[in-house]
């Protein structure tokens, strides 16, 4: 797969590429180097373990996260899952737990289509 | 000394590595990923540090508000300008930062330019003039492409002052004396005393006529200019340099072009 065209795959996921790129001042190499990381840094198992915990901080600290990363890598279906999982947990915190559910699985899901992508680009680059 | 230094203080490696793309054209950019590494730079680098980026979520949230709060009650600290880096611009978040005494706060994800102009403005805003790197341009770290080598009139426009002209012409008098002491057959002495005896006829003539052309000011750039006479035979290699006028053909003709 070319880098081009791995790119332009990442865009079909909802991934701004070109909004991505211009944040890192237009260098590329460091942007992908950080996308490369994708499959690994994709982990919602902390903000699994803080819902069915109900752990406030441990929950709120991995959404945060995963939001932050998300804006800045700008992958637009797990930012927005995001934020939305932020602005109902600050207004309910845990009452509506199948919404917050709901919401994760969303993120998640958005999340395997991009970590396979890139985990099949590592696999053709030879860096696996 | 000049104030250079943004310091970026935030534990998300993908934050710091946006960050210093985005500053490190304008400031030095120090990254630190612990508040204490940070508060420790400062401590030795109060001088340098133009402004503070504080990360509010610094490994638990609101602790960017604890780092705050020691930079604001420590005198050496207080007056540097602190701008938090939120995730969340929520209205409740927003109002402590300013109630905490940060001067602003940027939203991740961030929008390069406008976070550059805000920062800029911040620091020149709380900064004196020409004491921030801001004032100074600093060297580009990759080097250009040369640019063409501008003519004379690039060189020496029209209008250049006379305390101007004399810096100049002591570098080039420098550089010249350099090449000539490579050239057993050049003198730069002679070029230098040709130029100290123009300067005087110059200025002789300014004093003895001051209703016309040259001015004294005039008179000195004059003399400053003579100093490069036949800068040309600099074009010429040695072998026809040494033959000077005494020769025919083809190497006559390049002789008398450069002199």
């Amino acid at each position: 797969m070319q880098q081009r065209d791995f790119l332009a795959q990442l865009d079909r996921l909802g991934i701004h590429t070109q909004e991505a790129l211009d944040r890192f001042m237009g260098n590329e190499a460091l942007f992908l180097s950080f996308i490369r990381q994708l499959p690994e840094k994709l982990d919602f198992s902390g903000i699994r373990r803080g819902l069915d915990e109900e752990d406030e901080d441990t929950f709120y600290m991995n959404v945060h996260n995963l939001k932050g990363m998300a804006g800045n890598l700008s992958i637009g279906p797990i930012y927005d899952c995001a934020q939305a999982i932020l602005v109902e947990f600050r207004a309910s915190k845990f009452q509506n737990k199948k919404k917050l559910t709901e919401l994760t699985r969303e993120a998640e899901t958005a999340s395997e289509a991009i970590a396979e992508l890139v985990r099949q680009y590592l696999a053709e680059e030879g860096t696996v | 000394m000049i104030r250079d230094t943004l310091l970026i203080i935030d534990d998300s490696e993908l934050d710091l590595a946006i960050l210093n793309e985005i500053f490190k054209g304008l400031f030095r950019v120090e990254c630190v990923a612990e508040s204490r590494r940070g508060l420790t730079y400062l401590h030795h680098n109060m001088e340098r540090v133009c402004a503070v980026l504080l990360d509010i979520c610094l490994e638990r949230r609101g602790a960017g508000f604890t780092v705050l709060h020691q930079l604001q009650g420590n005198p050496d600290t207080a007056s540097l300008p602190v701008i938090l880096i939120t995730t969340d611009a929520n209205e409740k978040d927003v109002r402590a930062s300013v109630e905490r005494g940060a001067v602003d706060f940027l939203v991740k994800p961030v929008d390069p330019h406008t976070v550059q102009e805000r920062v800029c403005s911040i620091v020149r805003a709380t900064w004196p003039p020409k004491s921030t790197i801001l004032d100074h341009k600093p060297e580009p770290e990759t080097p250009k492409a040369p640019e063409p080598a501008p003519d004379l009139v690039q060189i020496f426009p029209q209008g250049l002052p006379l305390a101007a002209a004399q810096l100049l012409c002591r570098d080039c008098t420098d550089k010249l004396g350099t090449f000539y002491r490579l050239r057993p057959s050049l003198d730069m002495d002679a070029h230098r005393q040709l130029g100290g005896i123009t300067t005087l006829l110059a200025q002789c003539y300014a004093e003895h006529f001051p209703e016309q052309e040259p001015t004294q000011e005039e008179a000195e750039l004059m003399g400053l200019a003579a100093t490069f006479c036949d800068i040309g035979l600099l074009g010429i290699p040695d072998h026809i340099l040494e033959e000077g006028e005494d020769q025919d053909g083809p190497d006559a003709q390049l002789y008398y072009q450069h002199t």
